[in-house]
């Protein structure tokens, strides 16, 4: 029988995943990533409990989250375009410029 | 509930002048022209506000309009029509400079009006998205600067990690409560029907996390200083004044209004993180040689003070809050039309380069110099009596140590601003050439100065109407 922890478990698992991609990787290509794991793990979780809440809030917030996500990552990867253009670099520990 | 779409006029005036400026941006090559318009919009937004003054609810109670919320319009109108004027002295400095930097300030504040008035998870997430990836394409909008792109990643992964977080937090309470109406969250956890489980718990301290990115305190405080200094500086002055209030008035919502009736769990831990945020920010700010970067974190040791008022959970908090944000919002303005006018003169934003101003310029030194002190919080200045209000309403809560962090890193603050100053009144000039300003230049600046003596002489009028107001949030 699989029940809301089960998958409250999966996303949490999920979610520590992508924060660890997030403040351990080096390529911002994989942090990207990291960050789409953290909101689809957010995602599964809002189902979750939507389905065993019976309520539909949680999946229209899902909608909202993917389009958002989507829009996030898209300003995201054209800023990195805009850096490697002038850089030549797409390791976060090269980028520091700006100083104290 | 219905529609009531008669109560979200400003937004739609606001969202029809940025579709004006997309379709004019191709017509006008003066794009003074276009900044004019822009100033003219908002304006027109702004009288809407104040005159369509209806409170209730709109698009099946997503949207609250109530005096909260007509206050933080007017206040981001009010920042939106000075960033704008900033926006002219911006404009010779940018390659193929393009009237889109102007739309996406409109956007950014239709964003930031939309969260103040928002009363559901759902239109806060969308609206406080709305605010941060317009943010992120302005901070990175000088696109041959490898300073402001790289500031502009650095804001985006940040941003998109306490996102995360809030959206995380956001999922655990829907799952506690099974709801997102802030109001029905609200009489779920006053009627103890679910009680205080677990998931609410875990939700709020998530949601905090995620909203400190917003208003740059610890532990999402990291991109403050490296895009304050990278971004356009018109950007900065918006992320400072605009930003930071829009994320203390959501702030206000989620805890005071939402989860109000849950306050022993969460008034420590903002008190905690007020401290820390204090301490860090006074400090660090010491050694600075940039202005921004300076006044970065300054602005990381404000977020501390206006924690204070979110720890003390009265409505002697909330309105000091509001208060402290007006008063903030005129000295970021001031310093920042004066930070944005010498360096469109001399190029530069080092602190250094600041010498001798007075004599170049002294209605620049003196903007500098009230916007500064008002900072550190001087009497009779706007931020002393607003400082006075935060400690208060802290020591009123039995939080005596907060309020003796507060008043110590106080007394730091007013060293490092008077660095500024004294470079500015005591040293000698580099360049002796006088800095000349338009006259509307002038009424601007003379307008802010006015504004922060006349918070600090008379506050009575307007700390009256602020308890008024903050009571409609608990």
């Amino acid at each position: 029988m699989i029940t809301v922890n089960h998958y409250l478990l999966l996303s949490f698992i999920i979610f520590s995943i992508g924060v660890t991609g997030v403040l351990l990787r080096r390529n911002i290509l994989i942090v990207l990533m990291s960050l789409e794991l953290i909101f689809n793990s957010v995602n599964i979780s809002l189902v979750a409990f939507s389905y065993y809440l019976h309520s539909m809030t949680g999946m229209v917030l899902v909608v909202f989250t993917i389009t958002i996500a989507a829009a996030e990552v898209g300003v995201g990867l054209a800023i990195l375009v805009a850096v490697y253009r002038l850089r030549r670099t797409v390791y976060v520990d090269e980028l520091n410029t700006l100083k104290h | 509930m219905e529609l009531n779409i008669n109560i979200i006029i400003p937004e739609i005036i606001l969202i029809a002048l940025a579709v004006c400026l997309i379709v004019l941006d191709f017509f006008i090559t003066d794009k003074k022209k276009l900044n004019t318009i822009g100033i003219c919009g908002l304006v027109i937004a702004g009288m809407s506000v104040l005159l369509g003054v209806k409170n209730g609810f709109a698009l099946s109670g997503m949207i609250i309009q109530d005096n909260v919320a007509v206050f933080f319009k007017l206040l981001f109108i009010l920042v939106g029509i000075y960033i704008f004027y900033m926006g002219r002295f911006f404009e010779d400095r940018i390659k193929g400079w393009k009237g889109e930097f102007y739309i996406l300030i409109v956007f950014a504040i239709i964003g930031m009006e939309f969260l103040s008035s928002s009363y559901d998870f759902i239109s806060f997430y969308v609206s406080l998205e709305l605010l941060t990836i317009t943010l992120y394409i302005l901070t990175a909008y000088t696109k041959d600067n490898p300073h402001s792109v790289e500031a502009g990643l650095k804001y985006l992964i940040t941003g998109a990690l306490a996102s995360g977080f809030l959206l995380y937090g956001i999922s655990f309470i829907y799952g506690g409560t099974g709801s997102t109406g802030f109001g029905e969250i609200a009489g779920i956890l006053r009627g103890g029907g679910h009680g205080l489980n677990g998931f609410v718990t875990i939700g709020l301290v998530l949601i905090i996390l995620g909203l400190t990115f917003k208003i740059s305190s610890i532990p999402f405080h990291v991109w403050t200083p490296d895009v304050y200094q990278g971004a356009p500086t018109p950007v900065t002055a918006l992320l400072a004044a605009g930003s930071k209030a829009a994320g203390f008035v959501v702030l206000m919502r989620v805890l005071f209004t939402a989860l109000g009736s849950v306050k022993e769990e969460w008034m420590l831990f903002i008190a905690v993180i007020s401290a820390v945020t204090l301490i860090f920010g006074n400090m660090s700010a010491m050694p600075q040689k940039n202005i921004k970067r300076l006044i970065a974190y300054a602005g990381i040791g404000s977020a501390g003070y206006l924690l204070m008022g979110i720890a003390s959970a009265s409505v002697l908090g909330a309105s000091s809050i509001m208060f402290y944000l007006l008063t903030y919002l005129f000295s970021i303005a001031g310093s920042f039309l004066v930070i944005v006018i010498f360096s469109h003169v001399s190029g530069s934003d080092e602190i250094d380069s600041y010498a001798g101003l007075s004599r170049r310029s002294p209605l620049l030194a003196a903007t500098m110099f009230i916007g500064l002190l008002s900072l550190a919080g001087v009497p009779p200045l706007g931020g002393f009596i607003a400082k006075f209000y935060l400690f208060a309403a802290v020591v009123k809560e039995g939080l005596i140590w907060l309020a003796v962090i507060g008043i110590l890193m106080a007394i730091v603050s007013m060293y490092y601003f008077l660095l500024v100053i004294k470079r500015i009144y005591l040293m000698e000039p580099v360049v002796e050439e006088k800095i000349t300003l338009e006259p509307t230049t002038k009424l601007m600046l003379y307008g802010v100065n006015i504004a922060i003596i006349a918070l600090g002489v008379y506050p009575g009028p307007f700390t009256d109407w602020f308890v008024q107001i903050a009571r409609q949030l608990f």
